[in-house]
């Protein structure tokens, strides 16, 4: 009996970790992307997450809180909305404010937050990611 | 004051419906639209948010204006669906205009014109408080004639004018949104109402009438009639915008005590 069970664990173990594998991989090709983003001067942060990590980064440490709590409440309220006019999944949401301005988006699995200048291009920035 | 806010509340509502209405007209890929504060009340909303829970809708927003101070404040949300666009642009200090289109809607265009439509009829209401309103389709004129005809008024007692015999000027009359307080008793001329002399002043000064003797008053229902007008001599009763009505008046209007009216200066035709 614990020989089958074992069994079955070894064929099952594979089969899992593949794809998570390569989502890891995915991410990770993401997080470099970001990086690079980070580094040009109208870019302020980004946050990427996913159900098994989260990585915050911004020029400025002390707002790392506010940007998470914002940009969780923009995503939160952009997908109860369109579920109320039945327009299909969200492809992209800009916050837009007077200092600043945030820009959300999904690739795959992982949700993609960029504050930026008020007077960067956002659109420039999601074809880069996207 | 709390009146005179209800009354203000209630045009601003409709000058800017209409405004949506418009927007609507001229953008056909705007499916629905409204106007909130970021308090979440429902300014106006056009006929095709009805079927939606606007204040619901709207209570989602909070979240976001509470932390919107890492980005200094809101200025604009879209959200790009699949199926279509949601965007959220403030249009003045606290107050947004939420906007649902299809997704190939002319950006540029819809913001220019919800951006120079909403501001602007914002701007003329704060300017003029009256709001420009409808004028009650002419079979409903019609209707309240036959039905004032109907009446047997009391001898001595002048029947309110209906429409004929008067002409509102062409230039822009100003209208007043009132509730009706009623007033009864022999002595009392069914054919006149009274109104406060601030509101009197106000438009003698707007329409460059030494004395305005005649209001025309129209009910929620469309229904008209034209009588003499005379101020408010109670100082109690003075700056609650109101419109004291005979009882015989409000029933040929069929309108009771506490509804609101809309009441505009009505000028005598020149012969």
């Amino acid at each position: 009996m614990p020989r089958k069970k074992s069994a079955k664990k070894k064929t099952k173990t594979p089969e899992k970790a593949q794809p998570l594998a390569e989502k890891d991989e995915k991410t990770e090709m993401l997080k470099t992307k970001l990086e690079s983003i980070k580094d040009m001067p109208e870019v302020i942060g980004y946050i990427l997450r996913n159900s098994r990590s989260a990585t915050i980064d911004a020029k400025d440490p002390t707002k790392i809180i506010d940007y998470a709590m914002l940009s969780a409440a923009t995503i939160e309220t952009a997908e109860k909305l369109v579920e109320i006019f039945q327009l299909g999944e969200a492809e992209k949401i800009v916050l837009e404010g007077n200092t600043a301005k945030l820009l959300s988006f999904s690739i795959g699995e992982n949700s993609i937050s960029i504050f930026m200048e008020k007077n960067a291009k956002e659109d420039k920035i999601f074809r880069n990611l996207a | 004051m709390q009146v005179l806010d209800m009354i203000d509340e209630e045009t601003y509502s409709f000058a800017l419906k209409n405004a949506l209405t418009e927007i609507g007209n001229i953008c056909p890929e705007v499916k629905l639209s409204f106007i909130f504060s970021q308090e979440g009340k429902i300014l106006a909303e056009d006929e095709k948010s009805a079927k939606y829970n606007a204040e619901k809708i709207v209570g989602n927003f909070e979240e976001i204006f509470q932390k919107s101070h890492a980005i200094g404040k809101v200025n604009s949300i879209t959200i790009d669906a699949k199926g279509g666009k949601i965007i959220i642009s403030n249009i003045q200090e606290g107050v947004y205009l939420a906007t649902v289109t299809s997704k190939n809607v002319d950006m540029k265009y819809l913001e220019t014109v919800s951006r120079v439509l909403i501001p602007t009829v914002l701007k003329l209401l704060e300017k003029i408080a009256p709001a420009p309103l409808k004028k009650p389709s002419a079979k409903k004129s019609a209707a309240i004639k036959e039905e004032s005809r109907e009446k047997t008024i009391t001898e001595g007692i002048s029947e309110p004018v209906l429409d004929e015999e008067v002409k509102p000027k062409l230039s822009p009359i100003p209208t007043n949104q009132l509730i009706v307080d009623t007033f009864g008793g022999l002595l009392v001329r069914q054919d006149t109402v009274k109104i406060d002399s601030e509101i009197l002043s106000q438009w003698s000064e707007m329409l460059d009438e030494k004395n305005i003797n005649l209001v025309e008053i129209e009910t929620f229902e469309g229904k008209t009639a034209q009588c003499k007008v005379k101020p408010i001599k109670d100082a109690k009763l003075r700056g609650k915008g109101i419109i004291r009505m005979p009882e015989k008046l409000c029933e040929l209007l069929d309108i009771k005590k506490g509804e609101l009216v809309r009441v505009r200066p009505a000028i005598p035709k020149e012969v």
